[in-house]
């Protein structure tokens, strides 16, 4: 077990966002996490990586309490994905990638260059290692992201919607990047609105609503037979649309 | 005729007085230079101070003492935090002649802008930066000098510049303390025949020729550090 959350709190001024959630995450795991806006997603992943704090709970990360590890070691081990890249627009693209290996890791430049060179061919980004970031396109940005948090070689990765900010045609190009990383065996997180990603990549499916994990099933279960009514709804929702669209 | 012994006034008094008013140019030039440069590097750290998050009770402390900085300096004339300092050190001992009393006032005085200036930039970059700095792992002083202040300075560089071609222009106050900058130098050189137009119309263009300068160079530098970082902004 890597990740181990109990009864988890976390409450923004009086607004509960996440009401006493508990889940288990197996190394190697891919769990894809739905809910509609709102439902406290992005607050659950950031509790995980201590980017919020939370009120009442506990997170054990490799069996350890997080609030007693060092924030920036326990950081270094799990890799944030954001919906808006947060690519460092100061540093090119090879640099966005070694930064965190060379002030965080330590490692020499060599050694952090050749990880970068490594990751990035793995997001098919070689051939712009030298561009400015503000240079590339959406999906660009994202595959870069990606790649500088599996340079940090991290024990897990938690992407908060990585695709909800691009444009539709931009959207299959990371959700390819992010099935080639699962083949690398780390275990990944993933709140993500699409479904037929979310079908394919996970092993998982967790449905979030108004600050409660409801269902928390495999995921061929997750599809055909939800045990929640909200579930139902939720998806009954999707197809819906889907057939509008 | 009264343009001849204008101009004739004026080639006396730049002739008789040239030594003085290259040094007054120099002294004008050290004190922009110095000023801008220590003004820059205390702003530096007072912004960081200022910008801080998660400030403990010391962090706090510091940022009251930097605000109440920033405050006082803003709100009152160079010139008299130049007497204050001049004379105040004096009688506390310090034996200090007027240029180096001038350059800690210019110091002390651009500190207090630049570190708003450097706020504002701080402030102009979006959060998710240091965020995902801290995300992969940098301490939030890390986060800061390799990710956030690079950005923030590149943002800051035409209001750092223009607080140089300011302080070029504003240590002539500084002529209170006994300075001899460019206006006090002139002025000196006028009084001695009562031409005090001839002498600030001297000085006037030597200003001018500085400040057209500094901001054709400082214009320059921009664009070699390159264009302002624009951002999108964050949306979770
Ligand atoms: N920093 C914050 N301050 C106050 N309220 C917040 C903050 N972050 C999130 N919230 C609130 O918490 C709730 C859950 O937000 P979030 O976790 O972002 O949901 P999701 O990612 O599922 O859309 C929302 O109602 C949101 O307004
Ligand atoms: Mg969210």
């Amino acid at each position: 077990m890597i990740l181990e959350i109990k009864n988890l709190k976390k409450k923004f001024d009086n607004q509960e966002v996440l009401k006493d959630v508990s889940l288990t995450v197996d190394k190697g795991e891919v769990i894809c996490v739905l809910g509609s806006s709102g439902s406290g997603k992005s607050t659950l992943l950031r509790c995980i990586n201590l980017l919020n704090n939370y009120d009442d709970g506990e997170i054990l990360f490799n069996g350890k309490n997080i609030l007693d590890a060092n924030v920036n070691e326990l950081r270094s081990k799990i890799g944030m994905v954001f919906q808006s890249f947060n690519l460092f627009n100061n540093l090119n693209v090879l640099k966005n990638c070694m930064v965190g290996q060379t002030k965080v890791l330590k490692k020499n430049k060599e050694e952090a260059r050749a990880k970068a060179l490594e990751t990035l061919e793995l997001v098919g980004m070689s051939d712009f290692i030298n561009k400015n970031v503000k240079q590339l396109s959406g999906g660009q940005k994202q595959r870069v992201a990606i790649a500088r948090s599996l340079c940090m070689e991290p024990d897990i990765i938690l992407f908060d919607e990585p695709t909800s900010a691009l444009d539709p045609e931009m959207v299959g190009e990371v959700l390819n990047v992010i099935k080639k990383v699962k083949e690398t065996g780390v275990t990944m997180i993933i709140v993500t609105h699409e479904m037929q990603f979310a079908k394919e990549v996970s092993s998982r499916v967790l449905f979030m609503n108004d600050g409660v994990i409801l269902e928390d099933s495999p995921t061929k279960e997750f599809f055909t037979n939800p045990k929640n009514d909200r579930t139902k709804e939720f998806l009954k929702r999707y197809l819906d649309n889907k057939v509008n669209d | 005729m009264i343009l001849t012994g204008f101009f004739g006034w004026i080639g006396r008094i730049i002739s008789e007085y040239s030594r003085q008013i290259l040094l007054g140019i120099g002294r004008t030039l050290l004190l922009s230079l110095v000023g801008t440069v220590v003004g820059f590097i205390i702003a530096c750290l007072f912004s960081y101070i200022k910008t801080k998050k998660e400030a403990g009770i010391v962090g706090k402390i510091l940022k009251g003492f930097v605000n109440g900085y920033v405050t006082i300096i803003r709100g009152t004339p160079m010139m008299v935090q130049a007497l204050i300092f001049y004379y105040s050190f004096k009688m506390l001992g310090v034996n200090w002649d007027p240029l180096t009393a001038g350059l800690f006032t210019v110091s002390v005085n651009t500190t207090a802008y630049l570190t708003e200036v450097l706020r504002g930039g701080i402030e102009s970059v979006d959060e998710g930066q240091y965020e995902a700095a801290r995300s992969i792992g940098m301490s939030g002083f890390k986060s800061m000098l390799f990710i956030v202040y690079p950005q923030a300075i590149k943002n800051s560089m035409a209001s750092i510049g223009n607080e140089f071609i300011v302080n070029i222009k504003d240590t002539s106050v500084l002529n209170v303390i006994g300075v001899i900058e460019v206006y006090n130098a002139c002025l000196m050189a006028g009084n001695k025949y009562y031409k005090v137009v001839e002498a600030m119309c001297i000085a006037a263009v030597i200003y001018l020729i500085m400040t057209l300068t500094s901001s054709y160079l400082l214009k320059r530098l921009e664009l070699r550090i390159g264009s302002p970082v624009k951002e999108i902004t964050s949306s979770n």
